[in-house]
């Protein structure tokens, strides 16, 4: 089962590399929109880590749909591969070190196109949490522990 | 299946009313079950959201619909779907792009045994006007549509209204060419005088509008918002859309077609809530109906 909140307590971890050190962290995110969404269609923002900012572009963080792990770049042209509305995204981050013991602010600001929609209720731009149609803020956040 | 459909209107659901809970882990045969007890014997699902492994239609998938449909007297009613053609974020959709989803999209549907399919267009304004060049996208999908025997009704949903030019253009296109693979889908909402929403806007057409339409119309969306008790015959009422008369409009005119529940008030991720108030709804459609 998922859990109500858009970003998943489960899944929210350290990652780290062949020689055991954290490289990083990943967490997991579910849409709350009704449909499922093509890549392409997914504006996908920075992340946001105690203050600290990943921007899509940084080549620090990739998104992980069923199985293949996309830079943002990369989800913005695959328009025949669909994340379904049932399943998480993985979101990972290249941060050395990871996160430390103790709770953490996450969150990431990201947004979908709804081409029945009137336009300008899309507009995207992720350097501020701004409203976002259907789900009120284009920012899902939470605040969690990492052991 | 021992179900026969009645000519008429009749009750459906979308799997839509369900949206919150099938992120979650609701299945599709949790909804089969609960509109087996309702009576429901129509379903719309949305290509996008309730098909595993979509845009593929799998062999799993293909057999699982088939014995659920089977198993619970479900007809597929409605199959909805889009062309998003803002799926990029700099350059629009162009027609051959369209079809080629469009055709995937009938393909699917035929499969599922879907006629009717609710065909969202991309919109240029507030008024949810289509893109300027949707006859030629039509036309164009309109070979693959007749192949697959499946219809495109875009829905006219508010803010639009019945009065609005979108309509009578849509009416005149199907006049002209006589098509078989266009026609319309009423979404209820448009006879709700309720102030919308984000805009406070009032804008809604009388029931009688809908008749000089009903050729054209091949589904219906039964939009709820807010159900309430009423002490009379129906025993629940719509706040705001007046069902009593505009299904008494599709009776005496002899509409026969679907119409299908669609649920879009407060508490959709709440399941004790959702069953009850899907359950009103059918009850005051079963009243207005009669069967």
């Amino acid at each position: 089962m998922l859990e109500r909140e858009e970003i998943q307590y489960r899944g929210f971890r350290n990652i780290y590399d062949e020689n055991g050190s954290a490289a990083g962290f990943e967490f997991c995110l579910r849409s709350t929109y009704y449909r499922g969404l093509w890549l392409s269609q997914i504006r996908a923002g920075r992340v946001i880590v105690d203050g600290e900012e990943f921007l899509a572009d940084s080549g620090l963080v990739t998104w992980i749909i069923r199985g293949k792990e996309y830079t943002p770049a990369e989800m913005a042209e695959e328009n025949k591969e669909m994340w379904p509305m049932n399943e998480v995204a993985t979101i990972r981050v290249k941060k050395p070190g990871g996160l430390s013991q103790g709770f953490h602010d996450v969150a990431l600001r990201w947004g979908w196109s709804s081409s029945y929609m009137p336009p300008e209720m899309e507009n995207f731009d992720d350097s501020k949490e701004s409203f976002a149609m259907m789900r009120k803020s284009n920012t899902s956040k939470r605040r969690m522990l990492i052991v | 299946m021992n179900y026969v459909p009645p000519k008429g209107p009749k009750r459906g659901m979308s799997i839509y009313s369900y949206s919150d809970l099938f992120s979650l882990g609701l299945t599709l045969e949790d909804a089969f079950k609960e509109m087996y007890d309702m009576g429901v014997h129509g379903v719309e699902i949305l290509a996008n959201s309730h098909i595993d492994g979509y845009p593929e239609l799998t062999d799993e998938f293909l057999e699982k619909w088939h014995t659920l449909c089977e198993k619970y007297e479900i007809i597929p009613a409605e199959y909805g779907h889009w062309i998003d053609g803002r799926m990029w974020k700099d350059r629009m959709l162009t027609v051959d792009e369209a079809v080629e989803y469009l055709e995937n999209d009938f393909k699917i549907a035929h499969a599922l045994g879907f006629h009717c399919l609710r065909t969202k267009q991309t919109v240029i304004n507030g008024t949810l006007d289509p893109v300027e060049n949707w006859r030629e996208i039509i036309d164009a999908a309109t070979p693959a549509a007749l192949k697959y025997d499946v219809v495109m009704l875009p829905e006219i949903h508010l803010p639009t209204v019945l009065e609005q030019k979108m309509v009578q253009d849509f009416v005149e296109y199907i006049d002209k060419t006589g098509t078989k693979a266009f026609g319309l889908n009423i979404d209820f909402g448009v006879f709700s005088p309720q102030p919308n929403p984000r805009t406070g806007l009032v804008r809604y057409s009388k029931p009688e509008a809908l008749i000089p339409l009903l050729p054209y119309v091949k589904c219906c969306h039964a939009k709820f918002t807010s159900m309430v008790p009423s002490d009379d015959e129906y025993m629940f009422r719509e706040e705001w859309i007046p069902y009593p008369e505009v299904i008494k409009i599709l009776k005496d005119n002899g509409w026969d077609g679907w119409m299908m529940a669609e649920y879009e008030g407060k508490n959709r991720g709440d399941e004790a809530y959702l069953s009850e108030v899907l359950h009103e709804h059918q009850i005051l459609m079963k009243n207005c109906l009669g069967y």
